[in-house]
């Protein structure tokens, strides 16, 4: 018998091998296990991020037991990302009213993968939804700068951010988002593209301190640009908001604060809010108010990203947790405590030959020391806060300050770190300014927030 | 819709161009699992096991356009940790007499059936699928001398074999 022959009739006999019918099904039930599995590892991943939230915000020690890690593992995908916008409510509901859109595409250079993994938009904010892996780059990476192109390769004319939390934890997976707040200027774009690039975050496992990260003036990034382009599904927003006129005048300390419109879209709320120019003080921020139910169910200010902005010198816009799927009965403003200031004392005077205040409001504040870090000069304050400020970080200086001979600057970036001493809670704040510049002392800061108040409880109805 | 553009798009995490693209090579992964497995609960048990862990590990195929390769690799790992495990797919030899009385003819599929498992995969992947020893060095991540080696010793055993059933049946 003849070799060949036998490779042909075995070949004839592998070739008439037959396919079973239901061969689909099996394919279909491997891609189902793989899905299932899938999930798992994300919502344990989940587990891990939620815990770092937790430490990084040193709010409370609480060790995830085995028994609620697995309760986190058995959670559907999209809790994932609920764990992620916990902080928000609106969001959570719009997660939990399916207002996200899917987008579940990739970028690998360098053995770390972007992921676009999806996104929630409307007509005034964007969130996408982002997962980094490190597939074995060397570096402990982190998202570094982003920016968002439209079809023409022109940059989106919006503001946006990305929190990021720091742990201990050397994971390699970093899970979080891009917050992007629209303004009457932007256009949005039916293709986004976002071009990242990523972080070499060069600090020990130890640094817990924000002293121990490079100051914003110093990012070293990998070499490559992570490029991604995600459709945007207009039509899923189009006409998505509730508009509410409320042209109502309270007075607190004879400051007149007029709360114009509310307008509340799936992703936030929107309210206008006008200062009287007449008034004696400038209003920095409101401590308490927020959007109330007559259930008493309440929507806050939006802490973790654009918290406003502002419209002209005396009118802006602050943003709140929406309710737009809860779609309430009656809904009312309702506040009690504002920082404030004089606007004669807004300014801060700083003799840098000296090292020493020549003006401040009030001595809460005190500068420690005036030293060199790198290619800036970093300028160290205590301020003293109020109780109340406990959990709340000060970054009191506008970013823009001139000198005596009326130059401006912009700063370096400024970082905020808290602590308590003798019961009194305070800030350690460090301001990075040019080193490089020829100054004209003293320079002159403008305060943007201060631990000064005015108070008086206020109750609007809205609807 | 081509295979490469298919396989980008799977790549990306798209579950229904992986779908199509499994299914494109359906056929091919059943034979060839068919060949280890002689049944068909097995086959398809291996059919599943395949898109789960090619699933699975997608998002870490560097290149779309090996993606075939990539996955007949998973299929045959597979079957060779089965066969390992399990040794009733090899053939007895008193049944290769019985067929081979019948048919006064033997099968090679029964004498590659006792061959190594990675024996077993080379045979079928050169004459069954036709492959060549580059793509079949890729599938198992070996050096081409080391599947050029491999070939020869799967065809040396099966000369022995034949011969020796050509001394019973001459």
């Amino acid at each position: 018998m003849h070799e060949d022959k036998l490779y042909e009739n075995g070949k004839n006999e592998y070739n008439s091998i037959a396919i079973p019918s239901n061969i689909d099904e099996s394919i279909l039930a491997g891609i189902q296990k793989a899905k299932l599995y899938r999930r798992k590892s994300i919502s344990q991943r989940a587990a891990l991020l939620a815990a770092c939230l937790i430490t990084c915000a040193l709010i409370t020690m609480i060790r995830i037991s085995p028994v609620f890690a697995g309760y986190l593992s058995e959670l559907p995908l999209f809790e994932h990302i609920v764990k992620l916008v916990n902080f928000d409510k609106g969001l959570k509901s719009a997660v939990k009213n399916n207002f996200m859109q899917p987008v579940g595409i990739s970028t690998e250079h360098e053995s770390i993968k972007l992921s676009i993994d999806n996104i929630i938009v409307d007509e005034t904010r964007m969130i996408i939804f982002y997962t980094l892996k490190n597939n074995g780059n060397p570096a402990k990476i982190r998202m570094g700068r982003v920016d968002l192109l439209d079809e023409k390769g022109e940059h989106l004319k919006a503001a946006y951010g990305i929190t990021h939390y720091y742990s201990n934890d050397d994971s390699s997976v970093e899970s979080n988002f891009i917050d992007v707040s629209f303004s009457k200027e932007t256009t949005i774009p039916d293709m986004l593209t976002i071009k990242a690039w990523i972080e070499d975050v060069p600090i020990s496992s130890e640094a817990v301190s924000i002293r121990d990260y490079p100051t914003p003036t110093q990012p070293k990034y990998l070499a490559s640009v992570w490029e991604l382009s995600i459709p945007i599904d207009k039509s899923k927003f189009e006409s998505m908001k509730q508009t509410y006129d409320v042209y109502k005048t309270i007075e607190v300390e004879n400051q007149k604060i007029t709360f114009e419109q509310i307008i509340i879209y799936p992703t936030r709320a929107a309210i206008t809010v006008s200062y009287d120019s007449r008034n004696s003080m400038k209003i920095f921020n409101f401590d308490d108010l927020c959007l109330i139910d007559e259930k008493g169910e309440v929507w806050g200010s939006i802490k973790n990203g654009i918290s406003g902005s502002k419209l002209s010198d005396n009118t802006e816009v602050l943003y709140f947790e929406s309710n737009y799927f809860e779609t309430p009965a009656e809904l009312y403003l309702k506040g009690s405590s504002m920082r404030a200031l004089a606007k004669d004392k807004l300014e801060i005077v700083v003799d840098i030959v000296n090292k020493k205040l020549i003006k401040a409001p009030d001595n809460k504040i005190s500068l420690s020391s005036i030293s060199s870090a790198g290619d800036s000069y970093a300028l160290d304050f205590i301020l003293r806060k109020d109780p109340m400020d406990e959990g709340f970080h000060y970054m009191p200086f506008s970013s823009i300050f001139r000198d005596s001979a009326n130059e401006t600057y912009y700063d370096n970036g400024s970082s905020s770190s808290g602590g308590m001493n003798d019961g009194n809670y305070f800030n350690e704040i460090t301001l990075y300014i040019p080193g490089d510049k020829k100054y004209t002392n003293p320079l002159i800061f403008t305060l943007d927030n201060y631990p000064n108040r005015i108070s008086k409880e206020f109750f609007i109805k809205v609807k | 819709m081509d295979i490469l553009q298919l396989c980008q798009m799977a790549c990306s995490g798209n579950d229904e161009a992986f779908y199509k693209l499994i299914c494109e090579h359906k056929a091919q992964l059943y034979k060839i699992a068919y060949s280890y497995f002689k049944n068909e609960p097995d086959a398809l048990e291996a059919i599943q096991e395949t898109t789960f862990r090619a699933y699975k590990g997608i998002r870490k195929l560097k290149e779309p356009k090996y993606f075939k390769t990539w996955l007949i690799r998973i299929l045959i790992n597979y079957c060779i940790d089965e066969t390992k495990q399990n040794k009733k797919v090899l053939m007895p030899v008193e049944n290769v007499d019985i067929i081979s009385s019948i048919d006064g003819d033997i099968e090679l599929k029964l004498l590659v059936g006792q061959l190594d498992p990675k024996y077993r995969s080379i045979i079928i992947l050169k004459y069954y699928e036709g492959f060549t020893l580059n793509d079949i060095a890729e599938i198992l991540e070996k050096p081409v001398g080391t599947i050029k080696t491999w070939l020869n010793q799967a065809l040396k055993k099966l000369r022995v074999v034949l011969a020796e059933e050509g001394k019973h049946y001459a």
